[in-house]
């Protein structure tokens, strides 16, 4: 068995490193200036060069003929570490030996002197693997090796590892390769390999790899080996499961003609043909953000060819920037977790989309009471009466609005000035709707309280004519409120907020519940938890009593 | 004989890839493959456990299938083949833990892989069920991975790359086996017995691409009668009264106590029950999988509108939600019960 790509490219020297220049730059200096740290650590995603960077440092450290700071790769010393059999060079895989015994274990033969180099190397790979005590440890000898010692410690995942080990080591951060970079690199290696893949190709390795040199080699050796040279982009196609364009692009037309039928029939040829609903779904979200990006003016990477182009031309001209993004959206939401049948949550998504069919995600938790009435569903449901049955919103609605203004069986409200007639239901909609954005604007206002957190006890909001008032369930809420207010600064941030988010400036009211004849301002209905429990399950309430009655 | 003798069935353009990686003794070192349950991940490691071991002279035509290497592994004695798998509890219930033990991996795995091919000429290491290792567990993985020693390969299997460390994808070759099409399903299953022919139609539909299972379907006769079972019950219950849909409903939570992955996949069927009388909703007759339901399905039908079924099924998902994370089976089932639509079948 030959060996693979990325073990047989990985990086000899400092001048092979790709894309990390910065860090190449750092260390040459300290190894040439002879200014080396006891520690490092080496940080970043997959594949950047993290323990190739480790490799070559340990053998710059030793190598006996240096050139600018690269190892020569010829030396004995560099030839035992590249062949593995250098007893100087230590490498640890922090994740199966992260046990404090394995830490005391490398503390102790530390301290024994390097047997034929200059120094002893330990690489900690994977090094976040290590137990927290394994760490601890690790921290003296990390902050005082043997001068013959140097630690290298490598992760993915820097946030695991404990601050007092990152503040006793250089820290490299090392960054996603760039698309150009990768393509350099694959280029060199398929010109030494001896094999023609078109630039192209290349190209397409480069972005699908996101940023990691080791994920592109993969691909290119995946690709070496299945196809005869010369090798083009419409090979990888098959390779990566980018599947022909043309479905999913007649999917989405008959999306925008609104054709359920249609669009089922489509998903079904694509299924049949065998296809992971995953990646239609993966397909489908690249060609909403292309088309986004065409409908915004942009120009984005042409992925279609020229017929498809054309037809999504069309496309583009009958729908509307806000149909994309609310169908960007629902698509957004589909989750494929927990599904054996796998394609059911994209005909869901569709049947959304085209017919507007409201779903409710499976993590909802319902019936929970909702503090503020949750008015965002209702344009959906709005947009679902086309085909809804009246009675089925009804018989299936679940959530129980606790104090919704638009609820059937309002409970007897508090006494409010006779004004209240002329409050205008859209404008009140309007508060419900930026009720938490208002609460976010005051969330630092007030002296003595929070001014956001007294506003979440009213009980509701109605703009008056001119000025946004406010209704209280306890009078000790009210008074507080009222207190605030005597503070003309308070009262104008209010005003202030007000304006931001509703676009007037309006006067504030406090109005008070009128105390005595009802104790908490709702009927039991709206306080009991067996009830809400109740009605959810669909009970109508037919009669209320007093307790004491 | 001159042709490979693949054990895996309709991965035409993956068994290209890993043959012309046999045919030139540049198969990786190690591979992740991903695929759904009974796609044919098992048989493919299997195959390249083969391939690299096959004794055969002409690479071309590895794995012959005949030679003992071959014949061993296919019957699982081969020394240098190891399965690690799902470990089954000791305790009375027998049940499948839900993953890898750590003692597995680092007693067994890390001191095999180190120890030279015994009769074959690779060492092969299966991992099933990659996806469900813990954290710790994939990163004892991660340096052996990356550089295991020679003659190994490490072939892990997963259901998907979503829930692997993206550091462990990124080591391996990724081989992902899509559901194959309906029309191969069919004829993988052609020659095999089936009492009438929409029964072999629905079989294939109901395998959505995964051919084990098909395949499995049509020599146990029981998986059929088990569906049909099932979605009886299921039929009287939505067209019932709410005393047979709570009667449905203590079913369903008994059996959840028994054996919880038996009711998941029942309620998967209940989902594809509900998709079919979707699709029967927008007049788009190819795509329905329980063929030999229709006729009812259409009576239903009358009564239900699309935006109530699609809400059937949203709650559905819930409760199989609900039910993996613990919730109260009956209650789980009672509340979806109630919250299924009711039909009104005047021709009953």
């Amino acid at each position: 068995m030959s060996e693979v790509l990325y073990r047989k490219w990985r990086p000899g020297r400092l001048a092979d490193l790709v894309g990390q220049d910065h860090i190449a730059q750092t260390l040459r200096q300290a190894v040439i200036s002879d200014r080396l740290s006891h520690a490092y650590l080496f940080c970043g995603p997959r594949g950047t060069g993290k323990t190739s960077t480790a490799r070559v440092l340990a053998k710059a450290l030793n190598c006996l003929d240096p050139t600018e700071g690269d190892p020569d790769n010829i030396c004995d010393l560099c030839m035992s570490v590249n062949e593995g059999r250098s007893l100087d060079l230590i490498e640890i895989d922090g994740a199966s030996n992260r046990r404090i015994a394995d830490i005391r274990d490398l503390t102790e033969k530390i301290h024994y002197s390097p047997s034929e180099s200059k120094f002893k190397v330990y690489i900690i790979d994977e090094v976040h693997m290590l137990t927290q005590e394994a760490f601890n440890a690790l921290l003296k000898t990390l902050e005082e090796p043997p001068p013959h010692a140097v630690l290298i410690l490598a992760t993915t995942d820097v946030q695991k590892v404990p601050l007092t080990i990152i503040s006793r080591c250089q820290r490299f951060d090392f960054r996603r390769v760039s698309v150009q970079d990768i393509h350099e690199k694959l280029q060199i290696i398929c010109e030494s390999e001896d094999v023609d893949v078109d630039s192209e190709a290349l190209r397409l390795i480069a972005r699908k790899a996101t940023g990691s040199l080791r994920d592109a080699e993969n691909l290119l050796e995946q690709a070496l080996v299945s196809f005869e040279s010369p090798i083009t982009k419409e090979h990888l196609w098959g390779l990566l499961n980018i599947s022909d364009n043309t479905l999913p692009v007649e999917l989405f037309e008959r999306i925008s003609q609104r054709d359920l039928k249609g669009a089922y029939s489509v998903l079904n040829q694509i299924i049949s043909d065998g296809s992971d609903a995953r990646h239609i779904h993966t397909n489908l979200l690249e060609l909403v953000s292309y088309l986004l990006q065409k409908k915004s003016g942009a120009s984005p990477d042409d992925e279609y060819g020229e017929a498809l182009s054309r037809r999504l031309e069309k496309v583009l001209a009958n729908i509307s920037i806000s149909d994309l993004i609310g169908f960007a959206v629902i698509l957004g939401k589909v989750d494929f977790q927990n599904s054996l049948n796998s394609y059911l949550p994209l005909e869901l998504a569709l049947a959304e989309a085209i017919e507007g069919a409201y779903t409710e995600a499976p993590t909802t938790v319902e019936s929970k009471p909702v503090a503020i009435p949750k008015l965002q569903s209702a344009p959906q449901q709005v947009k679902a009466s086309n085909m809804t049955k009246p009675v089925d919103k009804k018989s299936t609605s679940s959530v129980v609005k606790p104090a919704g203004p638009t609820n059937g069986n309002a409970p007897p409200k508090p006494k409010v000035d006779t004004k209240t007639d002329t409050s205008v239901s859209g404008q009140n909609n309007e508060i419900d709707t930026k009720w938490n954005e208002l609460l976010r604007e005051l969330r630092q206002v007030g002296n003595r309280f929070n001014i956001a957190a007294l506003l979440r006890g009213s009980y509701e909001r109605k703009i008056i004519d001119n000025s946004l008032a406010f209704v209280f369930q306890h009078s000790s809420h009210a008074e507080r409120l009222q207190g605030e207010l005597e503070d003309p600064l308070v009262r104008s941030q209010i005003m202030d907020a007000a304006l931001k988010i509703l676009g007037t400036r309006y006067e504030i009211e406090i109005i008070q519940p009128d105390n005595g004849s009802s104790n908490s301002g709702r009927p039991a209905s709206q306080t009991s938890h067996l009830v809400r429990a109740a009605q959810s399950l669909g009970a109508t309430i037919i009669e209320e009593r007093n307790k004491q009655s | 004989m001159n042709t490979r003798n693949w054990a895996t069935l309709g991965h035409d353009l993956i068994m290209e890839v890993v043959g012309k990686a046999v045919e030139q003794d540049r198969l990786s070192h190690s591979f992740l493959i991903t695929g759904v349950e009974g796609v044919g991940k098992m048989t493919l490691a299997l195959d390249i456990a083969k391939a690299a071991n096959c004794e055969t002279l002409e690479v071309i035509i590895r794995p012959c299938g005949e030679c003992s290497q071959c014949r061993r592994i296919e019957l699982g004695h081969h020394t240098d083949v190891f399965t690690y798998d799902l470990e089954r509890r000791e305790d009375a219930s027998g049940n499948l833990s839900t993953t890898i033990t750590m003692e597995q991996l680092r007693e067994d795995f890390l001191k095999q892989i180190h120890r030279k091919p015994f009769e074959g000429r690779t060492r092969v290491f299966i991992i099933t069920s990659a996806d469900l290792m813990r954290s710790e567990q994939s990163n004892i993985l991660l340096k052996t991975l990356e550089e295991p020693p020679d003659d190994t390969i490490i072939i892990l299997l997963a259901s998907g790359t979503e829930n692997l460390l993206e550091t462990i994808v990124s080591r391996c070759q990724l081989l992902q086996l899509k559901p194959v099409s309906t029309r191969k399903v069919m004829e993988a299953i052609e020659n095999r017995e089936f009492s009438t022919e929409i029964e072999k139609k629905e079989i294939a539909r109901l395998s959505r691409g995964r051919i084990g299972w098909a395949i499995r379907a049509s020599i146990d006769s029981t998986v059929v009668e088990d569906i049909e079972k099932y979605l009886d019950s299921l039929e009287s219950a939505v067209m019932g009264s709410l005393e047979e849909k709570f009667e449905f409903s203590r079913m369903v939570s008994m059996r959840f106590r028994e054996d919880r992955r038996v009711v998941i996949h029942d309620m998967d069927l209940m989902l594809t029950w509900w998709r079919d009388l979707l699709m029967l909703s927008v007049d788009n007759d190819e795509g329905i999988v329980n063929i030999s339901r229709i006729e009812t399905m259409k009576l239903i039908l009358n009564s239900l509108t699309t935006t109530q079924i699609v809400k059937a099924i949203s709650q559905i998902r819930i409760a199989v939600d609900n039910l993996q994370k613990n919730v109260s089976p009956r209650l789980v089932c009672d509340n979806l019960m109630l919250k299924l639509p009711v039909v009104a079948i005047s021709a009953l």
